[in-house]
């Protein structure tokens, strides 16, 4: 199970270190900046539209739902959790912001006399409560009960899909009011809401991960668990608190998506966890626990976006784009690991 | 209950060391109680969804019919499951939408010689003649009917952004090639400007739309989607950069979102495929049966897809769904 | 021979040239990484039926030198002869085919195989059915095994297999590999007094057969009755090399530090102890697995300003009682008293809040966060207390380590750099400085210098010594006798979960202390 780098095994000279290693280790660093840099010269040089800035606001407002779950996946990941559920978990909490917002489904439930609709806020607030809860339930599964967090997340995924089918009863709930509508589709000057509302989480995310004490416990656990445990730091409570954390941004994710499409449904948000794995680990978060940071989620993030957009825009076939995605997720993680690898 | 209950395993070993080609039992007599099992594809999707609502209501009126349902999950494996276990409990007849039609034909011919007919729904399974009926609207004719209306709409021919549906998806290959059957005829007039997966989602279908609109020199004149959700997304990427009225976007399906948005214009039109009324005919079809061993004077009932505008909002089986 | 810089005439080449011939010479052999050279022209020869005894501080090269011999690294410059002809290893696999088998400090066996498995792992012998043929493999795992003087049932799990068990079933698969050269890292870092003679006569055995070793040890006094020879490295450089007999304990560390140690002056005079910050009755473990070692009811006492020494055999429950303590493991019976209170800690963070700390026995598994800079490996046990809202005080922390990283000597790049470019002295002298800031009353030190250089050993002892004069009660857990005895003011002694001993430490010798240890009832 110890999959952490054995510190004895590297050669390491460990007092002074010559300069070409220093570039190197910004090189290892930035691996995933530039990464995303160069794929973004490639498609400007293949086509022009791809730098406007209305394609770039569109990729920031494409990326900012699944960016804001990413960020909570990042916690996950760092005390070397994985969550599945989120896709399904997405879908749920759309589906429960939408209800409250219609204030009931006709016929079957009434939430308010005559089901008059609730205000924004508390859909919001519904969706982003019972985002939290059923993280924190998982979270409990996977610290107290210490069932392996990928079994707990894969039968929360299924168990909240199937939640969403039944509030949906498989169909959509649409049609929302303005206020409602604006946190998805609205503006503020240039700049799309979701993009504010990611940004918002973003550096909030960044502030608890670098700089409190919580953010270092989380590090700590996913860094060396025992350690951790005998440093005092209570890993049980860290560990339930990083799912239901990932639970909350799904749930403000959902609220946000159903905002955004004017509609909630049980099929929204699938495979929403592959793309957000994939952008939390592309941004050099390792999987092992323990490293990472909310700056390389979030350029995880934009690369996945990138990669979407640049793709439909040059028009390539739809097959050959699963291709191209599967191999470049691969090809950037790899880069990183290599430079790492070499850096020492 | 009490008779289905009594065919035991032993007798279903029996049958199946003596095949006897499709050994249905007598008719049950007017009145008889009847079971079925419904293998639906999956209950995510509106559309079967309110196939199986409007099917138990005419089970409802036929009387003393018992609806089991199971859902396929999209998963031909677990269709199958479902048609062994109905079997072995004994049901009086089976109504399943495959999920692959070379896949599920085995258990299907398994069902049937064991003395359950089989009524195939939204879809047939290959190379089983036994099947009591295939009500189906085919979806490649569905799809025909959709590109029909868009050179309806744009005789002097048009530029076509095509949203597809899942890679690899049945149904997502026969509803684009219906609209390239039609469309491509006269190539010189109709444009397929780009053809990318929206993946039969709203979510998919917005972002997709936008990051084309972006990519495209010139806006299309016709944005067509493979179902009605990726096509209301489509819409909103439209209504987004203030383009409602220049880009005519054609769902599939005819579900309440679609006539809603048809009624008020942001859809050109979407299909209707009666789901519905493929629900009420297949448990008629299969109680009929059971009851008199009445069989349909023609195996293939098709139920005839059509284009469903603003003009004929009335047709749509839904359309009383959409005034809440 | 190359010298380079202060130390130069340290080198005692007296009867270095055997009169049979070498198996394996190294000749001016370089290794660099980056520009930064980590060793530099080193020359040494390794003779059939001998032991070579390979020394240095840790960075001095020694784990490069070992990847040139074992074909994990290629040399940059210099060659390799084998049997007169010069070789070039290709890999791990062509070192071993050529007669090199190494037992690494991490070993390389597999937790789930049984003893057999593993000496024949990857070359399991077949019958004429093409079927394995573990009657044979049984027979010869036993007949290998007896040969090193040990007897370990071949079907056993090798992960119920204690430590220096592990370390006899590597020597033996590098035995039935019909190895030339046996090279042993660190073999005898966490074994036993009694395990270590044990594996001295596995070497024996072996060095009868003429199988020629390389014996890489921080502990001199092994190294004075075991090898033959030695090479001493420092900063990639041969320092000094001759017969064995002809070095002192006192110039071999001269040779390794570089400069002549101050400490080691036995005993310090326990003049002014405090009252019993520590005051255990009758604890129990609660009963666990077989496998771990259990409590069975101890009591005894610190008090403020003592080390008291804790010595006993691996599983003697030496560790489990620091556990208790530190309330990382729940305790099944008995009462803890701390500054005349009762205490009972539910968990870790009780008994840091209550001013106990612990320095657990397993750096790496244990103590480090490797994927942490230094400073937040210092400062994970919130020794310099967070600001409101759990905001972390980052300068404060890296001024508190300032302060640690000059009274310990530590060497290090700065604060930020990842630990793992510390050497295992200062990796330990960080988790050491991480509990000190806490400025704990009772500090309990569970082999505070496993794996440790010998430089940073003394600065270790120096400082435990300090926070005893500072009125710290310290409880000292250490298998290396003459470290309980250097720094104890009274020694407990503990055998199979029962203390059968108290000595103090002026009257202690190893003697008495071994016979305590392996005492086969309790008389505490």
């Amino acid at each position: 199970m110890s999959l952490v780098p054995s510190p004895s095994v590297a050669p390491a000279p460990s007092l002074a270190r010559p300069r070409s290693t220093h570039a190197l280790a910004l090189l290892a660093r930035f691996a995933p900046l530039i990464f995303l840099l160069l794929l973004m010269a490639l498609f400007t040089f293949l086509a022009p539209r791809f730098l406007s800035s209305p394609n770039l606001f569109n990729i920031l407002r494409q990326v900012s739902i699944f960016g804001i779950v990413a960020v909570g996946m990042t916690f996950v990941i760092l005390t070397r959790g994985i969550d599945l559920s989120i896709g399904a978990l997405i879908a749920l909490t759309g589906l429960v912001a939408a209800v409250v917002a219609k204030g009931g489904i006709p016929g079957r439930l009434e939430l308010t006399a005559g089901g008059a609709p609730f205000a924004w806020y508390w859909a919001a607030l519904a969706a982003i409560v019972v985002g939290g809860v059923a993280g924190a339930l998982q979270g409990v599964f996977v610290a107290r009960l210490s069932v392996p967090a990928f079994v707990v997340t894969l039968g929360g995924m299924t168990i909240f899909r199937g939640l969403a089918l039944i509030i949906g009863n498989g169909g959509p709930i649409s049609g929302f009011d303005e206020s409602f509508g604006w946190w998805g589709r609205g503006m503020v000057g240039a700049v799309p809401v979701p993009v504010i509302v990611f940004l918002v989480v973003v550096v909030i995310a960044g502030f608890v991960l670098h700089s409190t004490r919580y953010g270092r416990s989380v590090y700590a656990i996913g860094s060396n668990p025992e350690a951790a445990r005998l440093c005092g730091l209570n890993v049980n409570r860290t560990l339930v608190s990083v799912y239901a954390l990932t639970g909350l941004c799904a749930g403000l994710g959902g609220f946000l998506l159903a905002s955004r499409l004017n509609s909630a449904e049980a099929v929204a948000g699938n495979q929403y966890e592959l793309n957000v794995i994939a952008a939390v680990v592309i941004g050099g978060t390792s999987l092992y626990g323990g490293a990472g940071s909310i700056a390389g989620t979030v350029i995880g993030t934009l690369l996945i976006g990138v990669l979407l957009n640049g793709l439909v825009i040059l028009n390539v076939s739809p097959y050959v784009q699963q291709l191209l995605i599967g191999a470049i997720i691969v090809g950037a993680v790899t880069f990183d690991i290599f430079i790492k690898k070499y850096k020492r | 209950m009490s008779i289905k209950t009594t065919v035991s395993a032993i007798a279903l070993a029996a049958l199946a060391a003596a095949p006897i080609s499709h050994a249905f039992a007598e008719p049950k007599g007017k009145d008889a109680e009847v079971t079925i099992l419904v293998s639906s594809l999956t209950y995510s999707f509106p559309h079967f969804v309110f196939l199986q609502e409007q099917l138990e209501d005419e089970a409802g009126k036929l009387g003393k019919v018992k609806v089991l349902r199971a859902d396929g999950q999209l998963s031909a494996p677990k269709q199958i499951a479902d048609i062994e276990a109905a079997i072995v409990q004994g049901v009086d007849g089976i109504i399943i939408a495959p999920a692959d039609a070379d896949a599920l034909a085995p258990a299907v011919k398994a069902a049937i010689d064991a003395g359950v007919p089989v009524v195939t729904i939204d879809r047939p399974v290959n190379g089983v003649p036994e099947v009591l009926a295939n009500v189906a609207a085919d979806n490649l004719k569905g799809a025909e009917r959709q590109g029909e209306a868009i050179a309806a709409q744009f005789p002097k021919g048009a530029t076509i952004v095509n949203l597809q549906g899942i890679p690899g998806d049945k149904t997502a290959n026969d509803r684009n090639q219906g609209v390239h059957n039609v469309l491509d005829k006269q190539p010189d007039l109709y444009k397929f400007v780009s053809e990318q997966t929206a993946r039969f989602s709203r979510d998919q279908g917005l972002s997709v739309t936008e990051n084309i609109l972006t990519g495209q020199a010139e806006l299309p004149q016709v944005i067509v989607a493979a179902n009605d959700d990726s096509a209301l997304g489509a819409a909103q990427a439209v209504e987004a950069r203030k383009l409602n009225g220049k880009i005519a976007i054609y769902g599939y399906d005819g579900s309440t979102d679609a006539l809603k948005a048809v009624s008020d214009g942001s859809l050109a039109a979407t299909v209707d495929q009666f789901p519905g009324k493929q629900g009420r005919v297949a448990v008629k079809t299969l109680v009929d049966f059971i009851r008199e061993g009445v069989k349909p004077a023609n195996s293939n009932i098709l139920v005839e897809p059509i284009a469903i505008t603003k003009a004929n909002l009335a047709d749509a089986e839904r359309i009383g769904t959409i005034t809440q | 021979m190359t010298q380079i810089g202060s130390n130069a005439g340290t080198v005692s080449s007296g009867g270095v040239t055997p009169p049979e011939a070498s198996f394996l010479d190294l000749e001016t052999l370089s290794k660099s990484f980056f520009g930064v050279t980590v060793l530099d022209r080193v020359s040494l020869a390794l003779t059939a039926g001998k032991v070579h005894a390979l020394l240095g501080e840790n960075g001095a090269g020694k784990s490069t030198l070992i990847n040139l011999l074992s074909g994990i690294h290629k040399p940059d410059g210099g060659s390799l002869r084998l049997d007169g002809e010069t070789v070039e290893l290709t890999g791990p696999n062509d070192a071993q085919k050529r007669g090199i088998s190494t037992i690494h400090q991490e070993f390389s066996l597999f937790p789930d195989l049984t003893v057999s498995e593993t000496i024949f792992a990857g070359r399991l012998p077949v019958n004429r059915f093409g079927l394995v043929d573990w009657r044979r493999i049984a027979r010869q795992t036993t007949e290998v095994m007896q040969q090193l003087g040990a007897e370990i049932a071949p079907g056993r799990r090798v992960a119920d297999l204690s430590i220096a068990e592990q370390q006899l079933v590597e020597i033996g698969r590098a035995l039935t590999l019909k190895s030339r050269l046996i090279i042993m890292d660190e073999p005898t870092a966490s074994l036993t007094p009694r395990e270590v003679d044990r594996l001295k006569a596995a070497v024996r055995a072996l060095t009868a057969e003429g199988v020629a070793i390389l014996f890489v040890s921080h502990r001199l006094e092994e190294v004075k009755e075991i090898a033959d020879s030695f090479t001493v490295l420092r900063d990639g450089v041969v320092v000094a090399s001759g017969d064995i007999a002809d070095a002192t304990i006192d110039d071999l560390v001269r040779w390794m530090v570089g400069r002549e140690l101050l400490e080691e002056d036995r005993h310090h005079a326990a003049s002014k102890l405090g009252a019993v910050v520590l005051d255990v009755e009758g604890l129990k473990s609660r009963p666990r697995s077989a496998r771990s070692a259990s409590v069975e009811g101890v009591s005894f006492s610190v008090r403020a300003g003592e080390i008291v020494g804790l010595a006993g055999l691996v599983g003697a429950g030496r560790t489990e009682i620091a556990r208790l303590i530190f309330g990382a493991d729940p305790i099944g019976g008995g009462s803890i008293r701390l500054n005349g209170e009762a205490y009972r800690p539910k968990g870790p963070g009780d008994a840091i809040a209550a001013g106990v700390a612990l320095v657990p026995e397993d750096r790496k598994q244990q103590s480090l966060f490797p994927s942490l800079a230094i400073s937040e490996n210092f400062a994970a046990a919130g020794g310099v207390p967070a600001g409101p809202l759990g905001i972390l005080r980052r300068k404060a922390e890296k001024g508190a380590f300032q302060h640690f990283r000059d009274r310990l000597k530590l060497r290090s790049a700065g604060a930020d750099a990842p630990i793992a470019t510390l050497s295992g002295g200062n990796q330990q002298k960080v988790v050491l400085a991480r509990w000190l800031e806490l400025k704990p009353r009772l500090l309990i030190v569970d082999e505070p210098t496993r794996g440790v250089d010998i430089g940073a050993k003394a600065d270790l002892h120096r400082l435990l010594r300090e926070l005893a004069a500072d009125g710290v009660a310290i409880l000292l857990i250490s298998s290396d006798l003459p470290e309980v005895l250097a720094l104890s003011d009274r020694i407990l002694t503990l055998r199979a979960g029962l203390l059968t001993g108290e000595l103090a430490g002026r009257d202690a010798d190893e003697e008495s202390l071994m016979r305590l240890m392996t005492l086969p009832k309790a008389a505490a």
